[in-house]
């Protein structure tokens, strides 16, 4: 009797020894190919540089609208341009009938009320820093009164 | 009979636990797999939901008709170098440069419109409102500059403008009774009050013969005794 207990519990230990040996195995084995997936995906966002010159980072002046949407419809002869670019930058507004120059902010920002004339609206919106840099957007809007 | 139950009770009991202690062991990579497989569902439903709220928005096109149908046509955008499309239906509105009403077999190949109405799912402009507009040949001729004033003429209003930019890059401006200069809090500059040195951004119209500044505003001024003035050399 006891010689078949002992001889149970060795079977069942080895037993479960080699299975959880070969589950091991296998979550390393993913886990390897998963970590060399991302790093190949890594590779593929932000590949090494080959060269052992540390690349100078590329000037990011820029400037965006926060709104209005561009090719948006607008239903008032009046709108609040709302953007942002590097701080107070000197930022220059054409419109159709209409030349806005101001400063933006703090935090780059900027805010003000621009005319429209019916029917379609390009508007040049240019930002310039004191270092020389210039970034430049256009929105076009249509003003319209009709029922859409 | 006893015994055997027993020794079989006992191998499965260990073989159980030992399968248990082994899943345990490989919990970290599974919360990867579903974490990744979180993070790209909720990024699946952000795009879709961007793309519900782009659906129901108001928008313009405006370009030349490249290609019609009666259930719609293509028009090619010079401007922002697009070509799109646009449907119609019987209830769309369609309207001449003389607000006559139109059908949409007038909507032929050449004519410049102004389309208004809903995008659908695929970026399709789904017309309520076309407008056939006139060919506008004209080209905006009004531009931005930003520099420093280096130099006035003293016998016609004439200044000259350097590029911050670019040094080569220079503008000989007139001001005229079209102009408007002025600080950045809005108190009017007179011509006699320019000083060379000073940065200003502008924005001037350039004509035929002569670039006329329409808008300018003196960023800072520079209160250095300047240079006795001279007549701005031409480019």
């Amino acid at each position: 009797m006891k010689k078949e207990v002992l001889l149970a519990i060795i079977i069942g230990i080895t037993l479960g020894l080699i299975i959880m040996a070969g589950v091991k195995f296998n979550s390393i084995k993913s886990f390897i190919t998963s970590d060399e997936k991302q790093a190949t995906i890594a590779d593929a966002v932000s590949p090494t540089p080959t060269s052992t010159i540390t690349p100078t980072p590329k000037s990011t002046y820029a400037i965006s609208i926060i709104s209005p949407e561009n090719e948006s419809i607008i239903e008032t002869s009046s709108f609040d341009l709302i953007g942002k670019t590097s701080p107070l930058s000197t930022v220059v507004i054409i419109a159709e009938e209409d030349e806005i120059i101001l400063q933006s902010g703090p935090q780059g920002e900027f805010e003000t009320s621009v005319d429209l004339i019916g029917g379609e609206n390009i508007i040049e919106i240019t930002s310039y820093d004191s270092q020389g840099g210039e970034a430049k957007t256009n929105l076009t809007l249509t003003y319209t009164t009709a029922d859409i | 009979m006893n015994q055997k139950s027993l020794i079989i009770f006992l191998s499965a009991l260990l073989l159980f636990l030992s399968i248990n202690f082994s899943h345990a062991q490989t919990q970290e990579p599974d919360d990867e797999v579903v974490q990744g497989v979180r993070e790209q569902i909720q990024k699946q439903v952000e795009e879709r939901v961007t793309s519900l709220l782009e659906e129901n928005k108001k928008r313009g096109w405006s370009g030349t008709i490249i290609k019609s149908d009666n259930t719609g046509f293509q028009i090619d955008n010079s401007y922002t170098n697009t070509t799109r499309e646009v449907l119609v239906d019987p209830d769309t509105s369609i309207i001449s440069e003389t607000r006559q009403n139109l059908d949409i077999e007038d909507l032929t190949v050449g004519k410049k419109i102004l389309a208004m109405g809903y995008l659908n799912g695929e970026n399709i402009l789904v017309g309520k409102r076309v407008l056939v507009i006139g060919e506008d040949d004209s080209q905006r001729n009004r531009f931005p500059a930003f520099g420093t004033l280096s130099d006035k003429s003293i016998n016609e209003k004439i200044i000259t403008v350097v590029s911050n930019k670019d040094k080569d890059i220079i503008l000989q401006l007139t001001i005229n009774s079209k102009s408007t200069v002025e600080t950045l809090d809005e108190n009017k500059v007179d011509y006699d009050d320019l000083v060379a040195g000073s940065k200003v951004a502008l924005v001037y119209e350039d004509s035929e013969d002569e670039k006329i500044v329409l808008s300018m505003k003196i960023l800072d001024k520079n209160d250095q005794p300047q240079a006795t003035p001279t007549l701005a050399e031409e480019n």
